[in-house]
């Protein structure tokens, strides 16, 4: 059984179908990229994996657990746990504007150590002394993932003191600091001026040397075909291809996948002209 | 000489009463507001329809009428009266005007305020509460954690609009014959002939507001340090 195995998940907007029926698997350590073109259930699909948005039917499960559908026996609050399996980084980066770069990141790390916690009662002095420690443990943590994203000199700036790319190395930072199985990342530099997707793209490789396990729904071609062991080609709420970035690239099967490179390419000469 | 210092001291008993009316329903006003905020925004829709209506019938009326319908609420709707609620609580007549007065601008000061908080908590980015729960954070650690303190940012401006108006209010207290800032200094101007307590009640007003707005405005600056 494959590490993350997705079966046949379907989702309807209202009326509009936008996932019908999506499956595909993948291994610990690899990096798949969903390309495709706008509305063809990319983001929805990455939505469905971190329950942002719940399918209406099909499963998920990670490493041989089932992580959809919730069994109805669980309580609310596992819900919360579940979607720690996933990491993601949104396409607008989400950070919270009120924190700084370093309380972005230590924000849900410090959520989660107090569910650690034995003592219940606020008050009791070893609680205090408790939290106090994992507080400046997570502090220390989140400084070196800050490091690690190239932000060692940006901790105690604010969101609004940052420019784009370094507000998504934050938020990179942000979902690596509870260390999930899985980093999604739904379009992350396609709200980013094109200088600035350099350094965010070289965080995502840095990543992958790693051997962090990624979904990256992206309309950046050229770095999936870097940085993937896998292509998922979607169009129309199905996956229409998939294979290794090789197969996609230059040997496209489907008609649709064609199409798409096709219109791609038309578009990149009608810019140059 | 020494009808200046008692009129002053006149106004200035008359202030403690408007300072009391303003305090006590900011404290009360301020979370209830929220919670009606909470009720007018509930999926549960005969809470929300209720609440609505409610803010729409005292937002829609003056709440000088509403001073008076609470004042008539032991006899009209309890077949009580006043002095038995009083006794009841053994507090003065007076004292019973006083808490009407109260009831009636928390209950009218809330669903303003609400209305504000349900601007500003619909103003809040909805990446934001989805950032929350990709992080594994509940609904409660969402809004005390992330929400609320940009909910607070946004909605200063207008909160400190409502409260000093509510300084300016309390002067809706005589009604029911509380004596007020305006109300003691109506009562100098009648019994000693001068028109001077007005200028001094107005200068009683231009001061607290003076240094509310400065108080506000000092919040508002501290909360600006970032941006949303």
């Amino acid at each position: 059984m494959a590490f993350l195995e997705v079966k046949d998940l379907y989702k309807n907007f209202g009326e509009t179908a936008v996932l019908k029926g999506v499956s595909f698997a993948m291994e610990r350590g690899e990096v798949v990229s969903v390309i495709g073109s706008s509305g063809n259930g990319k983001t929805t699909l990455l939505r469905c994996l971190n329950l942002l948005e719940t399918a209406d039917s099909g499963s998920i499960s990670v490493d041989g657990e089932t992580v959809f559908p919730l069994s109805k026996t669980k309580d609310k609050s596992d819900s919360a746990q579940q979607r720690l399996t996933f990491g993601m980084v949104f396409q607008n980066f989400n950070l919270f504007p009120q924190y700084t770069a370093l309380q972005n990141v230590t924000l849900a790390m410090d959520v989660q150590a107090k569910k650690t916690l034995t003592s219940k009662n606020p008050f009791s002095p070893e609680r205090r002394r408790a939290l106090k420690e994992l507080r400046e443990k997570n502090e220390a943590e989140a400084r070196q993932l800050l490091a690690r994203v190239g932000l060692e000199n940006k901790v105690d700036n604010y969101p609004c003191e940052l420019s784009g790319g370094q507000q998504q190395r934050v938020a990179i930072a942000r979902a690596l600091a509870l260390s999930p199985d899985i980093l999604c990342f739904d379009e992350p530099t396609s709200a980013l001026d094109p200088e600035l997707t350099g350094e965010v793209l070289k965080v995502i490789k840095q990543l992958r040397n790693e051997g962090r396990t990624m979904i990256i729904v992206t309309h950046e071609l050229e770095f999936a075909r870097n940085v993937s062991d896998k292509i998922i080609f979607m169009a129309d709420g199905v996956i229409e291809e998939t294979g290794t970035p090789q197969e996609l690239f230059d040997s496209p099967k489907s008609e649709k996948t064609r199409a798409f490179f096709e219109k791609l390419s038309e578009k990149v000469t009608e810019d140059d002209n | 000489m020494d009808k200046i210092q008692d009129i002053l001291m006149e106004l200035a008993e008359g202030f403690g009463y408007t300072f009391a009316l303003f305090a006590v329903t900011l404290l009360f006003a301020l979370p209830l507001g929220l919670l009606f905020a909470f009720a007018s925004m509930s999926k549960f829709k005969p809470l929300k329809w209720f609440m609505k209506t409610l803010i729409w019938v005292i937002r829609g009326t003056p709440l000088m009428l509403q001073i008076l319908f609470m004042s008539f609420l032991p006899r009209y709707v309890f077949q009580s009266t006043t002095k038995a609620w009083a006794a009841a609580l053994s507090i003065s007549i007076n004292d019973m005007m006083f808490l009407f007065v109260v009831l009636a601008f928390v209950l009218n000061y809330a669903c303003y305020f609400s209305e504000i908080y349900r601007a500003g908590i619909e103003a809040i980015p909805v990446g934001q509460y989805e950032a929350g729960k990709v992080l594994g954070l509940s609904k409660n650690q969402i809004f005390s954690k992330i929400v609320l303190m940009q909910v607070i940012r946004r909605i200063l401006p207008p909160m400190s609009n409502e409260i000093i108006t509510l300084v300016k209010d309390t002067s809706l207290a005589q009604v029911l014959g509380v004596v007020d800032l305006l109300n003691a200094a109506k009562h100098a101007v009648n019994h000693y002939v001068i028109l001077t307590p007005f200028i001094y009640a107005t200068i009683f007003y231009l001061l607290f507001n003076g240094l509310l707005t400065l108080l506000l405005g000092w919040a508002e600056k501290k909360l600006s340090y970032y941006k949303v």
